[in-house]
């Protein structure tokens, strides 16, 4: 009974996982996170359907971290983890081959959770027990760090072509200004929704939700909706076209190295790994930058999922371990190899489906505009951040919108979004959260 | 300007989205109308968006919530709670100096244990002082589940009264025995 309850709940989470992957906008842990009250439920009253609410959510990250390439690259970015495929895929799109761009991401993901679960229950447990402990006392400074490293990475892109005077430094300094303005604003949001109670108890578990929704979902679909782009018919791949192997070997070590920081670390998600790992191994190939960027998402998404899994030292990280360790707490080696197996039905689900699922895709696209399509999956997200935090999850996430369209107006990176989680985290360890809740106003 | 396609260069038709100068003619104003005004419309609702959401936070009176009634789904709650010191936390006991602060607030339904460690627990004790057994205290802190799916408050702010202002049976005696602990994982659902 509990066997076939852990199947039924693997293949309809794997299921959800693929609609929520294909829908731009929709993240998988809204889903969850409207999902987890009434799985909450059924998990109390029963064992059987608290295994099977458990394998469901596995499964659902892990097919839609595969299937979230989809509306990624061929419509918009729904997270920031997808913010760095945005830009090569976008050129891919444009000049007819986005399905190209979609099949090496999504390539990059299967090949990501293959190696995670060769790795999990061989490694997982001796390396994250131990990193934990050694690194744990300076997760702090180590956090300020990265803070460091993406703000001071922000250059002057344009105004050399003026000659010297005030022209050419307010052009210079335009793009890095509008970078410091996106990560104080967005760091001032995180502390808000933090520090103060702007979301009701009873939807705290959402609080983020909203922010992000309109950090990185609706600057893209308000864009879309405003220019009204039109994107050319997209061509298929023919057989035989491929990408060396060396080039994959090193996107491939750079997306697992991205991913699987961003996992383990605290508040990193995984855009900032990508990024800081593809720094560090150079990759300037288009094909191995947005296969890194597949292996990355899957390995952080999974990974993250799979520490709350883990039987001796359990790490929760991220919203998916947390989700579902509020549903029904994973206990013991039954539930990691149940997660293990749940990760795999999930990117199974997503390999035999992604065909399909692309020739779909590009049959919308011819049919139905770029304008229409963001239209309906604006409605979606809003809808979804209304039904999890009511009005004032609306408000919030209107603010995000107008900090996340910031940076791409004004040409700078999206990145610098990710305020909303580094600045008040960093505050937090720094043991400077009680300050920050006293700078916001009176306490009661 | 406004002629052409939306986020194609005029100048050498490539495609240049949102920038207002094309990346490969570096043609300027390239932008379509919509863009500009969205680049001005974003500025604006961006801060002035954040100041009145904060004024909003600023105004908004955290909920007081009952040990009973924490779930899960409060993970991150930014709540107030009150009630006795029940016990202090035996690894905290007179440790705030050395970075932490742990004691067990029990508020007759239920109770929770409210830790600070670090500077922030040398900070709360320097500013409100350190609570004792038996004391009434009103404390303003975020929910946390931890990773054995218990419920934590992080204190933010609290305020500690004389037994003798409220008026509980035995009090400086409390008693959280029949009432248990916080309920844990999927029990104690949001009323």
């Amino acid at each position: 009974m509990i066997a076939l309850a852990a199947i039924i709940g693997a293949v309809g989470g794997a299921a959800l996982g693929l609609v929520a992957g294909c829908v731009p906008g929709l993240h998988v842990y809204n889903v969850m996170g409207l999902l987890a009250i009434p799985a909450a439920h059924y998990a109390a009253a029963d064992g059987a359907a608290g295994v099977a609410m458990t394998a469901a959510g596995a499964a659902m990250v892990a097919s839609y971290c595969i299937f979230s390439a989809l509306p990624s690259v061929l419509l918009a970015a729904p997270d920031e983890s997808a913010v760095f495929i945005v830009a090569p895929s976008q050129r891919g799109l444009m000049e007819g081959r986005g399905i190209e761009s979609a099949l090496t991401v999504m390539a990059g993901g299967v090949c990501g959770l293959c190696v995670l679960l060769a790795a999990m229950p061989l490694a997982g447990q001796r390396l994250a027990s131990a990193a934990n402990r050694i690194l744990h006392p300076h997760f702090g400074w180590i956090l300020w760090s990265v803070i460091a490293f993406m703000l001071l990475s922000e250059w002057p892109k344009t105004g050399g072509e003026y000659p010297a005077g005030w022209r050419r430094l307010v052009r210079g300094w335009m793009t890095p200004a509008a970078g410091l303005l996106t990560f104080f604003l967005s760091g001032f949001l995180g502390c808000l929704l933090m520090e103060r109670p702007v979301v009701p108890p009873a939807s705290a578990f959402h609080n983020l939700m909203p922010a992000f929704v309109g950090l990185f979902t609706l600057p893209w679909l308000l864009l879309n909706i405003a220019c009204g782009t039109r994107i050319p018919v997209q061509k298929q791949p023919r057989p035989g076209e491929g990408v060396p192997l060396p080039i994959l070997a090193h996107g491939f070590a750079a997306g697992f190295a991205g991913g699987a920081f961003a996992a383990f670390f605290p508040a990193v998600t995984g855009g900032v790994g990508a990024m800081l790992a593809g720094q560090a191994l150079s990759v300037r190939d288009s094909r191995a930058f947005l296969f890194s960027q597949g292996v990355s998402r899957s390995v952080y998404l999974c990974g993250s999922l799979l520490l709350g899994f883990l039987p001796d030292y359990p790490l929760l990280r991220g919203g998916g371990s947390r989700l579902i360790a509020s549903i029904r707490r994973p206990v013991g080696h039954a539930d990691f190899f149940l997660a293990l197996a749940a990760v795999a039905v999930g990117a199974s689900l997503a390999c035999w489906s992604a065909g399909p699922a692309l020739r779909a895709a590009a049959r919308l696209m011819a049919e139905f505009s770029c304008r229409g399509i963001s239209i309906v999956s604006a409605l979606i997200a809003l809808l979804l951040v209304s039904a999890a935090a009511g009005w004032r999850g609306f408000l919030v996430a209107c603010v995000g919108a107008g900090i996340g369209l910031l940076p791409i107006v004004f040409g700078s990176r999206r990145l610098n979004c990710l305020g909303v989680i580094l600045l008040p985290i960093a505050l937090e360890m720094s043991g400077f959260g009680p300050d920050t809740a006293r700078f916001l106003g009176p306490l009661p | 300007m406004s002629e052409h396609e939306p986020g194609v260069c005029p100048v050498c038709g490539r495609f240049a989205g949102p920038a207002d100068e094309c990346p490969y003619c570096e043609a300027e104003g390239i932008s379509p109308q919509p863009v500009r005004m969205i680049r001005w419309g974003a500025l604006f609702t961006s801060t002035a968006g954040i100041i009145f959401l904060w004024l909003m936070a600023r105004y908004s009176e955290p909920a007081m919530i009952r040990a009973a009634d924490i779930s899960p789904q409060m993970h991150l709650a930014r709540v107030v709670m009150e009630g006795f010191v029940e016990r202090i936390s035996s690894a905290g006991a007179g440790t705030a100096a050395a970075g932490r602060i742990g004691f067990r607030l029990c508020d007759g339904t239920g109770s929770i244990m409210v830790t600070a460690e670090g500077s922030a627990a040398r900070r709360l004790a320097a500013r409100y002082g350190k609570p004792a057994r038996g004391e009434f205290i009103t404390v303003f802190g975020t929910v946390e589940m931890d990773r054995r799916g218990r419920a934590v408050l992080r204190p933010a702010a609290w305020t500690i009264r004389h037994s003798t202002e409220k008026s509980l049976p035995k009090a400086g005696e409390p008693s959280c025995a029949a009432a248990g602990e916080t309920p844990r994982r999927c029990e104690g659902l949001l009323k």
